[in-house]
């Protein structure tokens, strides 16, 4: 066993490493965006990408003072170009000069690997490192994530329970056309429609996520900011799981194990709960564990449209404002939140159901 | 095997014997019980898988419905475009934001192009919604339902020297405060320039709204004054600062300046006004003047504000706010402001499309009216020096923008002509000479009008029709290397099936979202095709996960040893054998990745819209993130797209689970 999770980890981590390589070459491949703002900012910002080896100074002469530097020349004449020139107070005039990509990625990994330097942002906050700001936005997206869990997981199961037990009969299938409605329909719509009756129409709730400053000074508006969002991510996750406990549950309920426990003398409350239920949770319960590791990620839609300042919305902004580092470190979380989330349900099945071996062979 | 059988009716026979009586030479039959067949034909045609399988789907209620549903809404994106022939090219300014319209009839805004509007100001003298300082309305007077006698009429107040307040009000008051601080300064308010004549006899009255002077902690102190240089503060007071509000009158003003300056004589440049003094506690504090009256002599000069005429009063009309200039101590933190100008508003049933139809007035070039003459609206071709030869044939009278001329402007100097004719314009006709709309009248928009005034249906159905062109394609693109991929490394296994699986793994790893705008700028603009390939990237690795697990499923059965000990080759075992046993699940995953694909590109439509362009056409998903920018005020845009787009992703659900079930009829029920 313990030999598995160390193979399974040992994969996740390579996985993860050229996920992270590919994802990091990609980007450079594409147009730098230097920091916006003043010029000493950008200054600033290209000095320590030379500290941190991603650029070099194109300087008029040589080390010596005196030998002129042949590569100056034809930056000077335009037939290289560099990203940016900058003439000092003294006249000289250098450029800052991107080195070749995969001499950047290497340099990227030593700074990783020996500083935990993961960059700074260049345009969501200039100058603030990127893991920073991530970490900032982590809490908000968790704090979501955690609530809608909290009143997805028991309404989703018990609504599945109860579908499975009036299997075929009104009951269920009004469960399970609404269910079906709400897989299919689009999470946006549902934000849109929420939006519309119950924020712009009846004005029960605030239209925007409510800032840190408006939550500070009144509890009520941040608790109301938070209805839109977790209903919007409960229906899904609500219907997810009635779907499989009912699946499962109409499964174990038609297997000849109840059937025995039924003739036995049990009466269907005792089958169902000590026989039935129990069974019908292998698959579930990993699905949960996995939903617990997923509490770190964002949904990027949800917040962007309701504004709240989450890894999602992040990533989309960082994304459009080319701000790599940052869009760098969310894609790290996205791509381990992944890779773990199924490492943990595959490894959680074990646990729930002794009987199936991980890692067995064919 | 006979005597077996008999046995077991038998059997059963004597279970039920108390409810039913059973003869069994009467009743039970057995065919073919001594006949050997094993060597005659099926009577019967035997049935085909796919048969078989659209039998079992037809029995599934509601995935037939889907299917009739999801039909006909593929039908109405193909057709939709192509029938409904009006302009979703061109932009028409006028006719936008139009509420959905199916009944010609009144109902309560039901679905009648009507609309409730409030807070909408009301020109006093027409009694109908008010124009803009330009001219523009932003409601027609002839779009309200039931004219004057429609509206109901509120009056507010106005606190805003707005320019609707400015012309549309009445009434109100002038604030004016001193500043709020420390240090303590007046603040004063001082009429425009004029020629006061020292020889005759002044009198000022000056009146102060009471109520709001004495609002709670603000008693103003307030004294009248003669002002030479105001900005200086060279002033001669009137009366004594007091706190008693109201009516305050001067009658001598011109002894009381010239006993506090006897060198006055003849014509000065004075200024009247009123002195608010700065609170000694560094409070705020406001007066409220209502209305400054200057008489000379016994003859009340007082008009409205007319510079010229040295009158500085203001008796009607909104209180006079741009004439009356203040000024503080050294001119600090002074304010003034207007208060309570009362504007009336109304409100009432609008009927937009009536609006938008109406007739208005609008001007005709040359080309116009020679086209005019061609269509044969004219019986006669315009002559420009005489608007009595506009005259309208009977087709004309149907279908001519123009309903009669008004003015003419024709003027040729030199090389510049410039041929104008002033027309009553009839907008619907005018739109469908424009080519706006599909017929020449006013025409009914099933979801409305979008920001630029294209029919929204339209524009639903054709976005529709590219959202199901990129999932149509990207599905069978999907489908083919999903397949071809699972196929392979399910089919050779071990090191191939290892290596394939680390590079799925991979590229399903990276962020989607990442993938889709490296592809987007790498290409520089997006396209369809650059979209279709960004959906493709990842879009293939679920079917080739559960073409793999279907091909380790069968490829160990005996009946392809048997084939492969005949000589088959793989490309043989994979496409002949195997690969058919699957065809349930691939035609099923085809049919569930088309909304797949419909949603990935609506959801990066609503993260990255600048990343995307379809070349002049519009996604759905596209429309629906832009029709999201008008959620507040225009939500019958985002609704109607948004019950479409529900409505297709519910049907193609119903539809491939009621299609997986026929195909797979054992996992039948496990899902929903």
């Amino acid at each position: 066993m313990w030999k598995y999770v160390l193979k399974r980890l040992g994969l996740l981590l390579i996985t993860t490493f050229i996920i992270l390589s590919l994802t990091y070459i990609l980007l450079q491949c594409l147009p730098l965006e230097l920091p916006r703002g003043n010029e000493t900012e950008m200054y600033a910002f290209l000095d320590r990408q030379i500290d941190l080896g991603y650029f070099k100074m194109v300087r008029p002469y040589l080390e010596d003072g005196v030998t002129i530097n042949p590569e100056y020349a034809k930056y000077a004449s335009g037939i290289l170009t560099s990203e940016k020139e900058r003439t000092f107070a003294t006249g000289e005039t250098v450029y800052y000069v991107s080195l070749p990509v995969m001499v950047r990625y290497f340099k990227w990994l030593g700074n990783i690997f020996l500083r935990w330097d993961w960059g700074t942002s260049t345009q969501i906050s200039a100058g603030q490192s990127a893991i920073s700001i991530i970490m900032r936005m982590l809490p908000v997206s968790m704090k979501l994530n955690i609530v809608a869990m909290i009143i997805s997981i028991p309404c989703g199961i018990g609504l599945g329970i109860w579908a499975a037990l009036k299997k075929n009969k009104p009951t269920d299938h009004i469960i399970s056309t609404v269910i079906m409605i709400f897989i299919s329909v689009p999470s946006f719509v549902l934000i849109s429609f929420m939006l519309i009756w119950i924020a712009y129409g009846a004005g029960w709730v605030p239209t925007q996520w409510p800032s840190s400053i408006q939550a500070s000074r009144d509890w009520v508006v941040a608790v109301k900011g938070y209805i839109i969002p977790v209903l919007a991510l409960c229906f899904g996750s609500i219907c997810g799981f009635a779907r499989y406990t009912r699946a499962e549950l109409c499964e174990v309920m038609s297997s000849e194990f109840l059937l025995l426990a039924r003739t036995k003398g049990l009466t269907r409350a005792q089958a169902v709960v000590k026989h039935a239920l129990r069974n019908s949770m292998v698959p579930i319960v990993p699905m949960i564990i996995g939903e617990f590791v997923a509490v770190l990620s964002g949904s990027m839609v949800l917040e962007q449209l309701y504004g709240i300042p989450g890894v999602g919305y992040i990533f989309v902004t960082a994304l459009t404002a080319k701000d790599y580092s940052v869009v760098m470190v969310d894609s790290a979380i996205y791509t381990l939140i992944g890779l773990f989330a199924t490492l943990v349900v595959d490894l959680s099945y074990g646990i729930v159901d002794p009987r199936i071996r991980m890692g067995a062979s064919r | 095997m006979s005597s077996i059988k008999k046995n077991a009716v038998e059997e059963t026979v004597e279970v039920s014997e108390n409810k039913v009586k059973f003869d069994e030479s009467k009743d039970f039959e057995f065919v073919q019980l001594d006949s050997s067949i094993h060597d005659q034909k099926f009577k019967t045609k035997p049935t085909t898988f796919i048969k078989d399988a659209l039998k079992r789907f037809v029995k599934n209620k509601s995935s037939v419905v889907a299917a009739s549903i999801l039909g006909a809404l593929i039908l109405m994106a193909i057709f939709v475009p192509l029938i409904d022939r009006n302009d979703i090219d061109h932009n028409n300014d006028i006719a936008v934001y139009l509420p959905p319209k199916w009944f010609n009839k009144h109902n309560g805004g039901f679905f009648d192009g009507t609309g409730k509007v409030s807070n909408v100001t009301i020109d006093p003298d027409t009694g109908l919604p008010a124009a803009d300082d330009n001219g523009n309305y932003t409601y027609m007077p002839s779009g309200v339902v039931g004219g004057r006698d429609g509206i109901t009429l509120s009056p507010g107040y106005a606190d805003n020297p707005s320019p609707v307040v400015m012309t549309r009000g009445e009434g109100g008051c002038l604030s004016i405060s001193s500043k709020e601080g420390d240090e303590v300064y007046d603040a004063y308010l001082y009429s425009a320039e004029f020629k006061y004549d020292t020889d005759a006899n002044y009198s000022l009255s000056v009146s102060l709204n009471k109520e709001y002077c004495e609002e709670v902690g603000n008693f103003p102190s307030v004294s009248l004054a003669l002002f030479t240089k105001p900005k200086k503060q060279e002033y001669y007071k009137l009366t004594e600062s007091s706190n008693t509000y109201g009516t305050i009158t001067v009658d001598n003003v011109t002894s009381i300046i010239k006993a506090l300056d006897t060198s006055l004589s003849g014509e000065i440049n004075a200024y009247v006004g009123v002195i608010v003094e700065g609170n000694e506690m560094g409070m705020k504090t406001t007066a409220y003047v209502e209305s400054i009256e200057l008489k000379k002599g016994t003859e009340v000069v007082a008009t409205g504000i007319d510079e010229k005429n040295n009158v500085v009063s203001f008796t009607s009309g909104v209180a006079s706010y741009e004439s009356y200039k203040i000024a503080g101590q050294g001119e600090n933190g002074a304010e003034k402001g207007l208060y309570h100008a009362i504007v009336t508003t109304g409100s009432f049933t609008y009927d937009y499309y009536a609006a938008a139809y109406c007739d208005d007035v609008g001007s005709f070039t040359k080309t116009d009216m020679d086209n005019f003459y061609d269509y044969g609206y004219l019986t006669q071709p315009f002559d420009w020096d005489n608007k009595n030869s506009f005259q309208l044939t009977p087709l004309g009278e149907k279908m001519c923008p123009a309903r009669s001329v008004i003015d003419i402007d024709a003027n040729v100097w030199g090389d510049t002509e410039s041929w104008s004719a002033t027309c009553v314009r009839s907008r619907y006709r005018f739109f469908y000479y424009k080519g706006y709309i599909s017929q020449c009248k006013p025409m009914n928009f099933f979801f409305g009008t979008d920001s630029q005034g294209h029919d929204f249906f339209k524009v639903v159905f054709a976005g529709l029709l590219t959202s199901l062109e990129l999932g149509f394609l990207a599905s069978i693109i999907n489908i083919t290397i999903g397949v071809v991929w699972g196929a392979i490394s399910g089919y050779f296994g071990g090191w191939v099936d290892m290596l394939m699986e680390r590079l799925t793994e991979i590229l399903g790893g990276m962020p989607w979202i990442v993938l889709m705008t490296l592809i987007v700028l790498m290409f520089g603009e997006s396209n369809f095709w650059i979209f279709l390939l960004a959906l493709c990237l990842t879009g293939w690795i679920g079917t080739s996960v559960t073409t793999r697990s279907q091909f380790y499923r069968y490829k160990g059965r005996e009946y392809v040893l048997a084939s492969r000990t005949l000589g088959a080759s793989d490309w043989r075992l994979i496409f002949q054998h195997i690969l058919p046993n699957g065809i349930g699940t691939i035609v099923t995953g085809a049919v569930l990745m088309i909304p797949g694909v419909i949603f990935s590109e609506a959801s990066i439509s609503y993260l990255l819209p600048g990343a995307l362009s379809f070349q002049g056409a519009t996604s759905f998903g596209l429309t629906l993130s832009t029709a999201q920018g008008y959620i507040q005020q225009y939500p019958y845009m985002i609704i109607s797209a948004s019950i479409v787009m529900s409505l297709i992703m519910i049907c193609f659900n119903l539809f491939g689970n009621g299609l997986r079930d026929a195909f797979n009829p054992t996992t039948k029920g496990a899902s929903i």
